[in-house]
């Protein structure tokens, strides 16, 4: 009985989706799918309550970048971080955050795309 | 999602940490209202373990927030990050685990031998106890929800954090000292348990929005599976004090055996309840507070 129990929870925890806590994002900027003509020279994320951006990182053509990020700003709503030396492409953002009420680890992904600035002025 | 190896790592510690912390105060609390009734040398024992399991609760706090600091980082190196540590303590860890530290340091007064350490390591316990109530879901939502948790730690520590030293003292004492300590544990035991299912009923439908949430949500099925070993535990804790307790008062060595194999089944499933909490306070959030 004992190890049909350990069993369950077992695979109880393997089906679980984690979903980190619950400090959400709430909106980007660039916004998650969007595709933008001109290169940004921010990155924006938006919470649902006030939380510290830990970790950035961008994927872009297989490379992975990491984006400095302050580690001592106060904990805020919203996280602006500074980005450079982006090209044309597609990005996927990893942030890592994490919140200030409860001290939860929150984690999340999104892409943009810029666009090349040929076909943005086309 | 994906479940990383971190985030298996952040809960095994968790669960070592609330078992650690739950046994060192659960021996403070055992001594409490058993210190009458067993030998000095089994009382020792006892001492000893709360000693051991409050080093292991101090040494898993700190490798739990090294391992948080680097589920947040650049892997391995993010554990030894100090800016990361630092964003881990400033978003509640400095004041639970503080309190909790605090809590597990002060313990040793146990070992003072006097009334006067005694009664600062019982306060003591009640505070590394608690301490889980100082951050996380609870304390995001509401200092109700505080209380309620505190209650409900208190209720594990006397409940779950005793059957080591129950089982310590058990295995070396005779028959007739054992039918008292039973009883007197299980009539303990009994308020522990109240306590523990009331208050953890209440918290619960502050942190549900609705019933269906138990159901229909990844919270409330984490929920659902920890109350399902719970129901289990209560019945095999049942047995132990309708069954096993009574026998033991004529005489009784077949209970005896019944008594210490049965305890050792409920620290089994303690220690299951311990992962499936550690899991469900780590990796979902209550709908409540969506």
């Amino acid at each position: 009985m004992l190890r049909t129990l350990f069993l369950s929870a077992a695979v109880a925890l393997t089906l679980a989706t984690p979903s980190f806590g619950h400090a959400k994002l709430l909106s980007s900027s660039p916004a998650s799918g969007a595709q933008v003509a001109e290169v940004p020279k921010t990155i924006t994320l938006t919470f649902n309550e006030e939380a510290k951006l830990a970790a950035l990182t961008l994927l872009h053509a297989g490379k992975e970048t990491s984006v400095a990020v302050d580690k001592s700003a106060p904990s805020a709503k919203s996280a602006v971080v500074p980005v450079t030396g982006l090209t044309p492409g597609t990005y996927e953002v990893h942030w890592t955050a994490i919140a200030t009420d409860d001290g939860h680890v929150a984690k999340g992904s999104f892409i943009f795309t810029i666009k090349n600035a040929s076909l943005a002025t086309s | 999602m994906q479940f990383s190896a971190w985030d298996v790592a952040a809960i095994g510690i968790k669960a070592i940490l609330y078992a650690a912390t739950f046994c060192a105060a659960g021996g403070v609390f055992f001594l409490l209202y058993s210190r009458s009734l067993i030998a000095l040398d089994d009382e020792r024992r006892v001492r000893w373990w709360v000693g051991l399991c409050a080093v292991v609760a101090i040494a898993a706090s700190a490798v739990r927030l090294s391992i948080i600091a680097g589920s947040m980082g650049d892997g391995f190196s993010g554990t030894l990050d100090g800016s990361m540590v630092r964003m881990v303590l400033e978003a509640g860890e400095a004041r639970a685990t503080g309190m909790r530290i605090t809590g597990l340091l002060l313990i040793g007064a146990i070992f003072l031998e006097t009334s006067c350490g005694f009664i600062a390591a019982s306060l003591s316990a009640f505070l590394a106890a608690t301490s889980f109530a100082w951050i996380g879901h609870a304390w995001a939502a509401g200092r109700w929800s505080v209380a309620l948790l505190s209650l409900h730690l208190i209720g594990v520590a006397f409940w779950l954090g005793a059957l080591v030293p129950l089982l310590l003292v058990g295995q070396r004492t005779d028959l007739s000292s054992l039918a008292r300590i039973a009883k007197r544990f299980g009539d303990i035991a009994v308020i522990g348990v109240g306590v523990l299912l009331l208050a953890g009923s209440f918290l619960l439908a502050t942190l549900l929005r609705q019933a269906s949430d138990l159901w229909n949500t990844e919270y409330g099925r984490f929920v659902g599976g920890k109350l399902l070993i719970v129901a289990v535990l209560t019945a095999a804790a049942a047995v132990n004090k309708l069954r096993f307790t009574p026998r033991l008062q004529t005489q009784d060595a077949a209970a005896a055996y019944g008594l210490l194999r049965s305890i050792r089944a409920e620290l089994l499933l303690g220690g299951l309840i311990l992962i499936v909490t550690a899991a469900l306070t780590s990796l979902v959030g209550p709908p409540a507070l969506d």
